[in-house]
C-alpha cells in the first residue's frame, strides 16, 4: 500500500501540468463538454481519488485520449463506460451503477430518511398517549389567554 | 499515520506530521464533545414535551437530515471496504456524494429559514409561513431573475439562486418580525431591536452566513468559466467576459529553484483590471517541478492562471484559466456564521453569575 501511494505522491507532484491538455481536446465542444462530463466520473487508477479529468498521470491521459476517440467514434455515453468498466472493472466509475451494491447505495438515502421518519413517528405518538390531564381547564385558558396578550389585545409572544 | 485501508482523498495525507495535526484536531473536537457530555450525563433529563410543530420540531428536523447525511458519507466510505473484503471492487466518488447531498441538503436549506420563527414548545407553522412571504416573493424574483438572465440552459442555477436568496434574506425576518417596525416605526422598532438578546442576533447572523456560502458555492458552481489553451507572448483570448492578454515570460533564478514567470494583463471593456502572474518553478535539487498559480481576487471573485507544459508550436505554453464568481463569499459566509456563533455564546443568559430563573418544584428541561 505504501509504495502506490507514494508513487501517487510522486506523480501528482511531479507534473505541473493540471491535466486536460489542449492537444487531447476535441474540436467539436459539444463532443468535447460530453468527454469532459465523462472523464470526471471515471476514477485514475494510479492516483486514486483524483478522476481521469483531474489526474496528471500518464495512464489518466491515455484515458481522456481514449474516451474522446470512443466519442468521435459516435459511442453514446453508456457505451463509452461500457468500454472502460469491461476493460477495468465497476472500480472505474465514480458514481456506482444502480444494480447490485449500487443499488443498495442509491437506496440508503432514501432508506434512511424512512428509517428515521418511522421513529419519529413512533416517538411523537408515545409522548402524545397521556396526556389526559395535561389539558387547561377553561378558566386557565382565559388567563393564558389573557397574559398573552398586550394592552390592544395583539398577541404578545 | 494512515492504515491505507482506504485511498487517501489528498496527497498531502501521506505526510505524517500534519497527520497527527489531524489527529489531535480530531482528538480535541470528538473527543472533547464527548467528555462533556460524559461529565453531565447525570444532570441531563428526558426532555419536556413539545409538540412535533416547534422549534424543538425543527431542530429534530434538522438533526435527522444532518444524521442521515453523515450515514451516507459512512457507508459511502465502508461499502467499497466491505465489497472488496468479497473480492470485488466498486467506487463511491464525488459524483455519487454530490447527487445524493444535492436534495438532502436542498430540503433542510429550505426549512432553515422557519425555525426561528417557530416558537418553542409549540409553533404556528401558518403564522410562521405568512411571516415569511416578503422573504418567498423577494427569493422567487431573483431565481426568475437569474433564468431570465441566462435562459432555460440554467435552470438549476436559478433555482440555486433562489434558495441562496430565501436562506440569506430569511435570516432576517425574525428580526424584522420582532422590530415590527411597520406598526411602531423606525424609532422605537430600532428600540425593539436592541432589546432583543444576542443569541437572537446570533441566529440571524450565523442563518446569514450560511446563506452567503451556498450564494458562493451556487454561484462558482454554476457561472465558472474556464479555458485551456495553448498561448504566445502577445495572444488575447477571452474568459468569462475578461479579456487576457498574455504579455511575455521572464526566466528568474530563485533560491534554490528557476523561476519561469509569465504576466498577463486581465482587461474588461478595454480597461485594464489586474495583472496575473503564474509561473512554474524548477527545484533543481530534487528534480521537482512546481506550478505556482496566479491568483487574483477581485471584488468577491477570484481569477486564477496556472502554467502547464510547453505546447505544441514553439514558444507557446499551455494556460489554464478560470474565472470563478463570488467564490471568496463560502470562505466569508463561513466567517459570518463564527461570528454569529460568538455572538450566540456571549448572550446574557449564559454569562457567569447571570441571574437564573426561579428553581421550580420540578426541574425544567434544557431544551435550549
Amino acid at each position: 500500500m505504501r509504495l502506490p501511494a507514494a508513487i501517487a505522491l510522486l506523480l501528482a507532484l511531479a507534473g505541473p501540468a493540471l491535466a486536460v491538455d489542449p492537444s487531447e481536446r476535441l474540436a467539436d465542444p459539444a463532443l468535447e463538454a460530453r468527454a469532459r462530463q465523462i472523464s470526471e466520473e471515471l476514477r485514475c487508477l494510479v492516483c486514486q481519488n483524483q478522476s481521469i479529468d483531474a489526474s496528471d498521470a500518464q495512464l489518466a491521459k491515455d484515458l481522456r485520449i481514449l474516451v474522446r476517440e470512443r466519442i468521435a467514434a459516435g459511442d453514446s455515453d453508456d457505451a463509452v463506460r461500457d468500454f472502460l468498466v469491461e476493460r477495468y472493472g465497476e472500480f472505474v466509475l465514480l458514481r456506482p451503477r444502480p444494480h447490485g451494491v449500487g443499488l443498495v447505495l442509491w437506496a440508503l438515502p432514501a432508506a434512511l430518511l424512512l428509517l428515521a421518519a418511522g421513529g419519529l413517528f413512533i416517538a411523537v405518538r408515545r409522548r402524545a398517549a397521556p396526556s389526559g390531564s395535561e389539558r387547561l381547564s377553561a378558566e386557565e385558558e382565559a388567563a393564558l389567554n389573557a397574559l398573552a396578550q398586550d394592552e390592544d389585545g395583539r398577541p404578545n409572544i | 499515520m494512515r492504515s491505507g485501508v482506504l485511498t487517501s482523498v489528498h496527497a498531502f495525507a501521506n505526510d505524517p506530521t500534519r497527520g497527527v495535526f489531524i489527529l489531535a484536531i480530531l482528538c480535541l473536537f470528538i473527543g472533547g464533545g464527548f467528555a462533556m457530555f460524559a461529565f453531565r450525563a447525570g444532570t441531563l433529563r428526558q426532555g419536556g414535551l413539545f409538540a412535533p410543530l416547534s422549534r424543538e420540531g425543527a431542530l429534530v428536523l434538522n438533526n435527522v437530515f444532518l444524521t442521515v447525511a453523515a450515514g451516507v458519507v459512512l457507508f459511502g466510505t465502508l461499502v467499497p471496504l466491505i465489497v472488496s473484503a468479497f473480492g470485488g471492487a466498486i467506487s463511491v466518488g464525488a459524483p455519487y456524494f454530490n447527487t445524493v447531498f444535492g436534495p438532502l441538503f436542498g430540503v433542510t436549506l429550505l426549512v432553515v429559514p422557519l425555525g426561528p420563527l417557530l416558537a418553542w414548545k409549540r409553533g404556528d407553522l401558518l403564522g410562521a409561513l405568512e411571516r415569511l412571504w416578503m422573504v418567498f416573493v423577494i427569493a422567487a424574483l431573483i431565481g426568475l431573475a437569474v433564468a431570465w438572465l441566462n435562459g432555460a440552459t440554467h435552470l438549476l442555477a436559478a433555482v440555486g439562486f433562489g434558495v441562496a436568496a430565501w436562506v440569506l434574506v430569511g435570516a432576517f425576518a425574525e428580526l424584522w418580525s420582532r422590530a415590527r417596525f411597520r406598526e411602531v416605526g423606525l424609532a422605537v422598532g430600532f428600540q425593539r431591536l436592541a432589546g432583543l438578546p444576542r443569541s437572537t442576533f446570533g441566529t440571524a447572523l450565523a442563518h446569514a452566513g450560511l446563506g452567503l456560502t451556498l450564494l458562493g458555492i451556487v454561484s462558482t458552481s454554476a457561472f465558472q468559466s474556464e479555458a485551456i489553451l495553448e498561448m504566445k507572448p502577445g495572444d488575447t483570448t477571452t474568459v468569462g467576459g475578461y479579456s487576457v492578454t498574455f504579455d511575455g515570460i521572464r526566466n528568474t533564478p530563485g533560491s534554490n529553484y528557476s523561476e519561469m514567470l509569465a504576466t498577463m494583463t486581465v482587461r474588461k471593456g478595454g480597461t485594464v483590471r489586474f495583472i496575473v502572474s503564474p509561473s512554474r518553478r524548477f527545484y533543481t535539487a530534487r528534480q521537482m517541478p512546481t506550478s505556482e498559480a496566479g491568483i487574483r481576487t477581485h471584488g468577491l471573485s477570484q481569477f486564477y492562471v496556472t502554467l502547464g507544459g510547453e505546447g505544441r508550436e514553439t514558444g507557446s505554453v499551455v494556460v489554464r484559466m478560470w474565472e470563478k464568481p463570488l467564490v471568496t463569499l463560502i470562505w466569508l459566509g463561513a466567517l459570518v456564521m463564527m461570528a454569529g456563533g460568538a455572538l450566540s455564546l456571549a448572550d446574557r443568559r449564559l454569562r457567569v453569575g447571570a441571574p437564573k430563573p426561579a428553581r421550580r418544584a420540578a426541574p425544567v428541561v434544557v431544551a435550549d
